[in-house]
């Protein structure tokens, strides 16, 4: 993926929240792993509506007026309409 | 920190999620490989379509062959018909000469001798008349049978001969519609091809589908730790939007 990206994902890692609920349960980092996966197929997809919506993911990460929380809340739509794209895609 | 129920159904929803992702994956590159080796087997048998193909054009050649030699032999029986016909005409002649002598040479002796030609005499010559016409119709005869034998074996070489041309042209027209085949084999397994293409797609598609449902629950439930009051979280208004996603993320009451 991008270093910006990688950036992004070890910064969610080191939240305080982060850090006390994976140390409660692993399942949260497996959930982090779910999220860098997700953001992997859409990085790796050649389709014009992935390449699209990881420029526009790229841009929520870009933006310093927004928290991490914000920012995944972003990231979350954009996801949302990369799989609505990927289903039209099909 | 609290954690809502929804917030743990995540983490199932998207394990689940990751492992359909997974399983798509695998079972798409399984069934392309499938299709991929059938359209081996396909174009395997194409290849030997093709062999068969050229198989009959050989046969077809050499049945050519043949009939080209039953042409030959019918010709060469023609020809022994029409010599038997001419050797037989000159033995019966060569017989009636030889008849005429042998009466002309009675004759002779008859006179020579100072005996008329009446009586005995004319009996003796009229016998030599009839034993010369005997044998002349019985070479005549014999020569006909010949002929005939000759004729016979003519008439069954042009046949063996149009036998041959006949089935030589229906192994070519059967040649050429299996090489047809051949090539419809060739173009089903270039669609094989394809559809192996178009089934890792469409599974790289689903799975990728998949791993972007998985990431989406997980950036729900992530979220909402990050909302969690201990870790300062303070906007709330992200998580409705979040929870309409379809990834079951965690709802302000969660938290």
């Amino acid at each position: 993926m991008s270093a910006k990206m990688d950036a992004f994902l070890t910064e969610v890692r080191h939240m305080p929240g982060f850090i006390a609920a994976s140390a409660i349960d692993p399942k949260w980092s497996e959930h982090l792993d779910a999220i860098e996966r997700g953001l992997t197929a859409i990085y790796n997809s050649a389709a014009a509506e992935m390449i699209e919506a990881f420029d526009k993911i790229q841009a929520v990460i870009d933006r310093a007026d927004l928290s991490i929380k914000e920012q995944l809340v972003e990231i979350g739509k954009l996801l949302t309409e990369a799989r609505a794209a990927g289903r039209s895609v099909h | 920190m609290t954690f809502g129920s929804s917030t743990f159904s995540n983490l199932g929803g998207a394990a689940s999620d990751l492992f359909a992702g997974l399983g798509a994956s695998e079972k798409g590159a399984l069934q392309a490989q499938g299709l991929r080796i059938t359209a081996s087997g396909t174009r395997i048998g194409a290849q030997s379509t093709r062999l068969s193909a050229e198989g009959l054009r050989i046969k077809a050649q050499g049945d050519l062959a043949e009939a080209s030699n039953y042409d030959i032999a019918g010709t060469l029986a023609q020809q022994n018909e029409a010599y038997t016909e001419q050797s037989t005409r000159v033995q019966q002649m060569q017989l009636d000469r030889q008849v005429t002598q042998a009466i002309g040479g009675q004759q002779a002796s008859v006179a020579g001798a100072g005996f008329a030609s009446s009586g005995s005499a004319q009996d003796l010559m009229r016998d030599s008349a009839s034993q010369g016409a005997l044998a002349h119709g019985v070479l005549g005869q014999q020569g006909a049978i010949t002929e005939a034998g000759f004729e016979e074996q003519a008439t069954s070489f042009q046949t063996m001969a149009a036998a041959g041309r006949a089935t030589a042209a229906g192994e070519t027209d059967i040649a050429g519609k299996t090489d047809a085949i051949a090539t419809q084999q060739d173009a089903i397994a270039t669609q094989q091809d394809q559809l192996a293409v178009q089934t890792q797609q469409a599974a790289d598609n689903q799975a990728s589908g998949d791993f972007i449902s998985s990431a989406l629950k997980g950036v729900a439930a992530i979220a909402s730790i990050a909302l969690a009051p201990e870790t300062g979280g303070a906007s709330l208004a992200g998580l409705a939007s979040l929870a309409s996603m379809g990834g079951g993320a965690a709802t302000p009451s969660d938290i």
